[in-house]
């Protein structure tokens, strides 16, 4: 059941304590959802779809309650149980292993606030380190062209005006003299020109390029490590051994010196490494705790920190808006949600669930409010971004025809429980579950009369006992008046809950 | 055939209110120039994406909104018809046509007029929680419109409350319960009730079923085609889910930014075509059979804002088959054989007319 499925919920409970009684919205929820594949959710209002999908993200509102079951999460080999986590490792899950796209996009989006300030909040939150590298390697990139063009410049103007040189090159030899005092007579013989420019580099670099006294930091931490661990093999050897009391001391005097020194240069890169909280982005009243600044971001005086990094989380908004197909993603990227028709915004959702490349994506009936040319447009966009990205996509839909259009497997949910699951063209073509039959069946055909199924989606406050479908279901036994049918594998990958197929 | 509703270029402007003493800077124009016939006794859809001004043109059309130009004939005689569309192409100021209009055009009536029509036409909304009166019990949001029309009130009114609602497959308990009681699909039950209580000829029905879960939706739909056949009714079903309206409707009508751009018998419309947003609109409904898959999307970008539609056919900015005459020209609604009307250069050049 469970091969290279991503997310796997097993017997999931939910109830809401009502005012009006206990309401067991689901009673039992089996699903899976496999890597890299899109699994329609199918089923009426109210048969538990969006409780399903909001207790994947620990998101069910009171006065529901998870009762029993297990949501597992799977990655890379490792297995994590979403229900029982801590708040800060849901919310360290939540838009970034899973994210969500909601039906009414003009609802999630808050008026007040840029799309371009709405989609980085989420990057903010999870991808701030990743993001603040790159902003520092871009500046260094920029260092680094700039002095190259520079020195390339003079280099072509010495050769220009003066074709031998020798008053400058006298001059190189003056600095180069100075560079090698600094270096602490590092060289025996003096260097070449081209060395000369390396070193300046590498000066510069030292001045103004923390990365690389981080690296230099590590490199010597490494090196201290290294060191303790020989005095500690050392100290181990002779312990044990007589007469040895003079030795011990000195290495034990050797190994706090070596401590001391990488305590200093460890707090020395931690130093470099700091974050801090800074404003860059505000959100609704509280301000997202370790926005970035650190010292490490000591750049030059006109490489301001706060605008690199602003223009970095700039260039990724601007990417990930792209990717959902907006035309002219700068100009959008600036606008606010009222200048935004219904297929945009709903664009700029999807942006916002993809900006941390999730595992999983809900998208909860994302087109159901929409056009059907922009439908079509949007179902497109999830094929290519499922083949393009390979995240998998539970899709909450209560269209049919959408899910053939766009779906791998299908599950159909009904009055809180899984009824059916299987592959799709499967499920359309070889229907089991009465209550997938009549869905099917009721989808309008010309020319022929409309079907439904009889009855209504019963209250979920003192549902049936036995199988929850038996009043509406023409194929009713004694049997599915008593016992609520087992999900089971009636043929391979074809999953079903009822009586009918053995699943007493 | 007679045909029991004619619209003449109906034209309903929104004003846009701007600048210093809130003048008028702009219109929206919600239905620009709409001329279609419904026949009596059949079921005419209407299709088109959600701003294109379907709503609009159904309230106008009931006079609920106050149309800005053209003529709304209802029930009138054909010989009248043929006399005032005379009249209107060889003198369209004379006296004689300007007393006709004021006879017959319901877009010239008020007071007690209107409120006679009102009797006639009946319209049922999309989202019943709200177009129910949540204060009023079953009984007077029923009988409210044969009070107000004085068809009958008291025991009449009860009685034919009760018929109405046992048509509608509601039973005698409903009378004294209120509107929150009920399912999504029993409220719009009731809605339905109460817009055939006064027994209509034409009821409009405005997405009736968008609200609605798919099992029930089709038992409103075969509800809809049995009142039809026992009361004589005439629809316009509104509604952008082409499954249905293909289901439900004898001839369709395709609206794009406040105008018909093409409309025909449901099977020509849906087996054959010939507007490219037509085209397109068909392609974009997602069919349940996954051994049909689309690839592409039909249709790229959006529709344009009605406040400035683009000049010229209002299509060609997402056209594939847009020329230099459709960024000028706006083509007229031509028949292309069969009472297929279509508004398209591509085509009626193609078709050598």
């Amino acid at each position: 059941m469970s091969q290279a499925s991503i997310v796997e919920i097993q017997d999931l409970e939910v109830k809401f304590y009502t005012y009006a009684g206990v309401v067991e919205a689901l009673d039992g929820v089996n699903l899976f959802v496999r890597e890299g594949e899109i699994l329609g959710l199918v089923g009426e209002t109210g048969s538990g779809k969006s409780v399903t999908s909001l207790s994947i993200m620990r998101l069910v509102p009171p006065p529901g309650i998870i009762e029993g079951g297990r949501i597992i999460l799977r990655e890379s080999g490792k297995q994590r149980d979403t229900l029982t986590m801590n708040e800060n490792s849901i919310r360290q899950m939540r838009g970034k292993d899973i994210a969500m796209i909601f039906q009414e996009p003009r609802a999630y989006l808050n008026p007040v606030y840029s799309v371009e300030n709405q989609i980085s909040e989420v990057m903010l939150v999870h991808r701030k380190v990743e993001l603040l590298e790159n902003s520092i390697a871009s500046v260094q990139k920029k260092l680094i062209d700039g002095r190259k063009t520079v020195l390339e410049k003079q280099k072509a103007g010495l050769d220009k005006e003066n074709p031998k040189g020798e008053k400058e090159k006298a001059e190189l030899a003056k600095r180069r003299e100075a560079v090698e005092k600094k270096l602490g007579g590092l060289t025996t013989k003096p260097p070449s020109d081209n060395e000369m420019a390396s070193y300046r580099r590498l000066v510069k670099a030292e001045l103004y390029w923390p990365a690389e006294r981080a690296r230099q930091f590590q490199k010597k931490k490494a090196k201290l490590e290294k060191l303790k661990a020989e005095l500690e093999k050392r100290k181990s050897k002779l312990e044990g051994k007589k007469g040895t009391g003079e030795q011990m001391a000195k290495i034990n005097k050797q190994k706090h010196a070596v401590m001391a020194w990488y305590g200093y240069y460890d707090r020395q890169y931690a130093e470099l490494m700091r974050v801090e909280p800074s404003q860059f982005n505000m959100d609704r009243g509280s301000r997202i705790k370790g926005t970035i600044r650190t010292s490490a971001m000591r750049f030059p005086a006109r490489f301001n920190r706060k605008r690199q990094f602003k223009a970095e989380v700039q260039k990724e908004v601007v990417k990930v808006l792209r990717s959902v197909e907006i035309p002219d993603p700068e100009r959008v990227a600036r606008m606010y949600p009222h200048e935004l028709s219904g297929g945009m915004a709903q664009r700029v959702i999807i942006a916002m669930a993809l900006a941390c490349n999730p595992r999983l994506l809900i998208a909860d009936e994302p087109t159901t409010n929409l056009d059907v040319t922009v439908q079509a447009q949007i179902l497109n966009l999830v094929k290519t971004l499922k083949k393009n990205l390979g995240s998998a996509i539970l899709y909450i839909t209560h269209d049919l025809g959408v899910v053939a259009q766009s779906c791998d497997r299908v599950a159909v949910m009904y009055a809180g429980n899984v009824v059916e699951n299987a592959d799709v063209f499967e499920t359309f073509s070889n229907p089991l579950h009465p209550y997938t039959r009549a869905l099917l069946d009721s989808i309008p055909r010309p020319g022929e009369p409309f079907k439904s199924i009889p009855g209504i989606v019963p209250s979920l406050i003192n549902p049936l006992k036995g199988c929850r479908f038996h009043d509406r279901c023409s194929y009713a036994t004694e049997q599915c008046l008593t016992g609520k049918p087992k999900f089971i594998e009636v043929k391979p990958d074809h999953y079903v809950a009822c009586h009918l197929y053995g699943g007493s | 055939m007679t045909s029991l509703l004619e619209l003449r270029q109906l034209k309903k402007y929104y004003p846009i209110y701007g600048g210093v003493f809130k003048r008028r800077v702009a219109s929206v124009r919600a239905v620009d120039g709409v001329s279609i016939s419904v026949e009596k006794g059949e079921c005419f859809g209407l299709v088109g994406e959600s701003g294109c001004g379907k709503t609009t043109l159904g309230k106008t059309v009931l006079r609920l909104l106050r149309p800005d130009a053209g003529s709304i004939y209802f029930g009138v005689p054909p010989e009248v018809t043929e006399q005032i569309n005379r009249l209107t192409k060889k003198e369209p100021r004379s006296p004689a046509l300007r007393r006709l209009r004021r006879k017959y055009d319901i877009a010239t009536y008020a007071g007690m007029d209107l409120r006679r029509l009102r009797r006639k036409m009946q319209i049922v909304y999309q989202d019943p929680t709200t177009s129910l009166d949540p204060r009023m019990l079953v009984k007077d949001v029923v009988a409210e419109s044969l009070n107000a029309q004085g068809i009958a009130s008291g025991e009449g009114a009860k009685k034919m409350v009760m018929e109405i609602l046992e048509r509608v497959g509601l039973s005698e308990r409903t009378l004294f319960r209120f509107p929150h009681e009920f399912s999504g699909g029993q409220r719009q039950r009731i809605a339905i009730a109460r817009a055939l209580v006064s027994r209509p000829e034409f009821v409009i029905l405005d997405e009736p079923t968008s609200a609605v879960d798919v099992s029930v939706r089709a038992q409103l739909l075969n509800l809809f085609q049995d009142l039809q056949k026992e009361f004589g009714l005439t629809y316009m079903f509104i509604s952008h889910d082409l499954s249905i309206v293909e289901c439900i409707s004898d001839r369709v009508g395709i609206m794009y930014l406040g105008k018909i751009v093409e409309y025909s018998s449901t099977d020509q419309i849906f087996h054959t075509p010939l507007h490219p947003y037509s085209q397109a609109l068909i392609a974009s409904v997602p069919i349940p059979d996954p051994t049909k898959r689309k690839e592409r999307a039909p249709l790229t970008g959006e529709v344009p804002s009605p406040v400035n539609p683009p000049l010229g056919c209002r299509f060609h900015p997402r056209c594939p088959l847009a020329m230099d005459i459709c960024k000028k020209q706006e083509p007229p609604l031509l028949d292309a054989g069969n009472g297929h009307f279509v508004a398209c250069y591509a085509v009626s050049q193609s078709t050598g007319g």
